[in-house]
């Protein structure tokens, strides 16, 4: 009996091995593109169009968080798991750039994006694709019926009315944790900006691992009955209620961006160093550029187009506007302190 | 004779020891080679953080071992002693915890605790006694139950009180159990991982959980492998002393020979209560888990998360591909792990020398004393270039897990093939059985149940692997635990019910391989 199990183990364990590997591509079969993202993103309406017309398939492969995504891309630089990559940030970008990841790619569509993302990547590794805003977000709700007004400022939220209230994600661990302690290096400057939060840790604020758990377990309006208000989002977290919250809809949303804390991201795309289908996916890249796939971005991933002239849907005309002048630090600053601005930052707030 | 004995076994254990080298040593150095700088050990001093995780890894620890022990001692005395009803449902039932899947073991405690307890000291030592009372209850209840009766009995006729029986006699007696099983659990909490991620939070990281999130957010290899040298020295440490222990209270009691079994006592009110009480707080959290799979606050009962399992996930692979690869993976996984266990046994069993025995021995432990999760790194950094670049292979997860399984394998083969007499091997040779005749009619028949054991608990720590999966794994072909994990980590309540569900699935797994491989007839028994 003990003696047919083991054997019985071993042919299994024989058979489910041999048929374990089973990416061999057939040449003959129409491409498939493996976009490696993160958990959320969501491929815009365009894409299936593309699909059909080119005979070039998109597949997502996701990672958990943009981090875990560019950590698993420089381990696997060379033989990637995919052809594209997307989630790419400022944050982010130099890490990777200076790991070889990529396959450069200058796209014909690159002169319709803005200048300041251009600039970003003058040798064309990656390609800028969107851009996002990270400030702080009040649950107006919350604020009108405690009959308190919302913090405007970095400044007002470490006043003492607003003790308690904030909950953000850890720095370390977290790309918008990290966009918001940079906002205060640039709101503050290198030497201000612990000083600052030395101050809103002694106000009560909440670090988490991630904004998931900040937004939809701890913030007031996340849907999770957190109890504080404030927390780190995105400029164009506010239309979510109207556009992708239950029915029925608001019409008004519930929360609204602090637009004077904004940090402002590109988000990037590139080629995988290592793919076996290169002009497959410098066809998904120019794809991203198109005029339909970047007036899609915001409903579908809440983020703002990179290209020129793109008008934004009503909701986020309305209610998630991006900040008129963003706070930002260089990739080339941020490559150089980032590691010792979030040590310092740990200790003053633990 | 002698000569020819360490040939063979130079023969058989090349193999695990070449793979070994390869797949383990290789890995550690590249990971050493890449992060250990003076800076980075410097910074274990000089780090704020890394001296609180440090800090909180040993205190936590501590508080979790006494804390364990606190309950399980008295838990193991009545359950021993007494003859409380429902007592071997009880004792049957502390087992579970302990081989569940570290990550199934957090969701069941994030059912049954307050939600405001998620992410505090409470609950880490809470799960962490969860999990360890077991071998507690087991190491500890043993001993008490190999006490002669008849001590107590002479002492009592000397004039010895009740009390003074007890102190001076039982929990003399069961000091050494109490002291190992102690060792034990402290050497499972110093390298925790799944519960401290799960349960803990920023703040309260131990050194393994520091470690992944170190060298999965930002990549830092240096104080990733600064952290992996400080835990490998601890748990090296600590298996030294515990060996050297184990070897000397091994001696002590295998010479009292025969013991007839402590007449059980009717149960008396604190017995049935802490008895019952165990009980219950290992049950709960296990019923409040598959409850949890079938209760989404917002929709009540339901089916839907089980039916979700096989619907396409954010990322286009369903739950139900992770159960697939999870099943694959344990399959290979277990194969190589007792492939390479039953090997090195072999071949250490053949060593003449007693302290090569123990060397090899202690090498083939290692892996326990490295963190998974710098195991599942090395293997990424090493086979990454040329010819060998493995990063895309599917072995490399079974390979991984083998790796970590492959010393609780050895730990159940060794003491197997140590059982069978010398004596009895040498007479066989003498009396002309050729050494294939000595192995098949001497050796393996006495070793065939302990491989069908390891079997079972390799295929058990596969299956629950999460610290070397997180790297191994190719995305969008996740083993259950990570799939879990995600799940956890984007809070709603159908996440964590679908999260419950697959736990479930995961904690049936392991319950059933685990009682076909260990459940023996009862002729045999005898």
């Amino acid at each position: 009996m003990n003696r047919r199990l083991l054997v019985g183990l071993i042919g299994v364990a024989t058979l489910l091995g041999a048929c374990g590997d089973s990416n061999d591509v057939d040449p003959s079969a129409p491409v498939t593109v493996r976009l490696l993202t993160y958990e959320g993103f969501v491929l815009p309406p365009s894409a299936a169009a593309f699909s059909q017309s080119t005979g070039i398939s998109i597949e997502l492969v996701t990672s958990p968080d943009a981090g875990t995504l560019v950590n698993k891309a420089i381990l696997a630089a060379g033989n990637p798991e995919g052809d594209v990559l997307w989630g790419l940030d400022t944050t982010l970008l130099s890490r990777a750039l200076a790991n070889d990841v990529f396959t450069p790619y200058a796209s014909n569509q690159l002169d319709t994006v803005s200048d300041d993302a251009r600039a970003l990547v003058p040798g064309h590794e990656v390609t800028p694709v969107d851009t996002g805003d990270v400030c702080l977000n009040v649950d107006d709700e919350w604020f009108a019926t405690a009959g308190i007004e919302p913090p405007r400022s970095f400044d007002e939220l470490a006043d003492p009315t607003y003790r308690d209230l904030f909950v953000m994600p850890d720095p370390a661990l977290s790309t918008p944790g990290l966009a918001i302690m940079l906002a205060t290096v640039a709101a503050f400057g290198e030497d201000g900006y612990i000083a600052y939060w030395e101050r809103l840790h002694d106000n009560g604020m909440l670090v988490v691992d991630s904004w998931s758990t900040a937004y939809f377990t701890e913030f007031t309006a996340g849907g999770g009955g957190g109890n504080r208000p404030i927390v780190v989002s995105y400029a164009s977290s506010p239309p979510f209620a109207l556009v992708a919250g239950p029915d029925p809809k608001p019409t008004k949303a519930p929360t609204s961006a602090v637009l004077s804390t904004c940090f402002r991201q590109v988000e990037f795309a590139g080629i995988l160093r290592g793919s076996e289908h290169v002009e497959a996916a410098q066809a998904v890249i120019d794809l991203f550029l198109s005029q339909d796939f970047q007036a899609e971005l915001p409903e579908s991933n809440f983020v703002y187009p990179v290209r020129d002239n793109i008008d934004l849907p009503k909701a986020f005309a309305s209610f998630g506007r991006p900040a008129d002048e963003p706070l930002s630090v260089t990739p080339g600053d941020i490559a150089a302190h980032r590691d010792e601005w979030i040590e310092a930052w740990n200790a003053a707030v633990r | 004779m002698e000569r020819r004995r360490s040939l063979t076994a130079a023969l058989i254990g090349g193999l695990p020891a070449l793979f070994i080298a390869v797949f383990f040593g290789w890995p550690l150095v590249t990971v050493m080679r890449r992060g250990l700088t003076g800076g980075a050990l410097a910074s274990l001093v000089t780090d704020d953080r890394l001296r609180g995780v440090i800090g909180f890894t040993l205190w936590q620890a501590i508080a979790s071992t006494v804390l364990t022990a606190a309950i399980g001692v008295p838990g193991a005395y009545a359950l021993a002693r007494y003859d409380v009803p429902g007592r071997n449902l009880i004792a049957a039932l502390s087992s579970v915890p302990f081989v569940l899947p570290t990550v199934v073991s957090g969701v069941a405690l994030l059912s049954v605790l307050p939600d405001s307890w998620r992410r505090t000291v409470p609950a880490v030592l809470i799960g962490h006694v969860w999990v360890n009372l077991a071998v507690v209850i087991r190491l500890v209840g043993a001993a008490f139950e190999r006490i002669d009766p008849t001590l107590g009995d002479a002492a009592a006729t000397l004039g010895a009180s009740g009390r003074q029986r007890f102190r001076q006699v039982t929990l003399a007696l069961a000091a050494p159990a109490i002291a190992g099983a102690s060792a034990v659990v402290f050497l499972f909490c110093v390298t925790s991982f799944g519960l401290a991620l799960l349960l803990g939070g920023p703040g309260r990281e131990t050194i393994e959980v520091e470690i992944w999130r170190r060298t999965s957010t930002t990549l830092d290899l240096a104080t990733s492998s600064a952290l992996a040298l400080v835990q490998f020295v601890v748990v090296a440490a600590l298996a030294l002393v515990a060996a050297r222990h184990e070897r000397r209270h091994l001696t002590a009691s295998s010479s009292g020979g025969a013991v007839r079994p402590f007449p059980r006592q009717p149960a008396r009110l604190w017995a049935r209560t802490v008895v019952w009480l165990i009980g219950v707080v290992i049950a709960a959290p296990l019923v409040a888990l598959a409850v949890r799979s079938i209760r989404v606050p917002e929709r009540g009962w339901t089916l839907a998360t089980w039916r979700a399992l096989d619907a396409p996930g954010a990322d286009g692979a369903s739950a139900l591909t992770a159960i697939g690869v999870s099943a694959a993976t344990m399959s290979v996984a277990t194969v190589i792990a007792v492939g390479l266990a039953f090997g090195a046994t072999v071949a250490i069993t053949r060593l003449s020398h007693p302290k090569a025995q123990s060397t090899a021995e202690v090498v083939l432990m290692l892996p326990l004393g490295v963190s998974a999760v710098t195991i599942g790194l090395g293997l990424i950094l090493t086979f990454n270039r040329a010819w060998y670049d493995l990063r895309n292979a599917w072995i490399m997860l079974p390979l991984g897990q083998a790796l970590v399984a492959m010393p609780f394998a050895v730990r159940i083969l060794l003491p197997a093939a140590r059982a069978v007499p010398t004596g009895l091997l040498d007479s066989a040779a003498t009396l002309g059985a050729s050494p294939w005749r000595v192995w098949s009619t001497v050796e393996w028949p006495a070793l065939r149940r302990a491989c069908v054991v390891a079997a079972g608990f390799a295929a058990a720590v596969s299956l629950g692997e999460f610290g070397a999966s997180s790297f191994l794994s190719r995305s969008g072909r996740e083993s259950v635990p990570l799939v879990i994990g995600r799940l956890l980590s984007r809070p709603s309540s159908f996440n964590l019910a679908q999260a419950s569900a697959l736990a479930t699935v995961l904690a049936a797994a392991v319950t059933v391989i685990l009682t076909l491989t260990m459940w023996r007839p009862r002729r045999a028994a005898r």
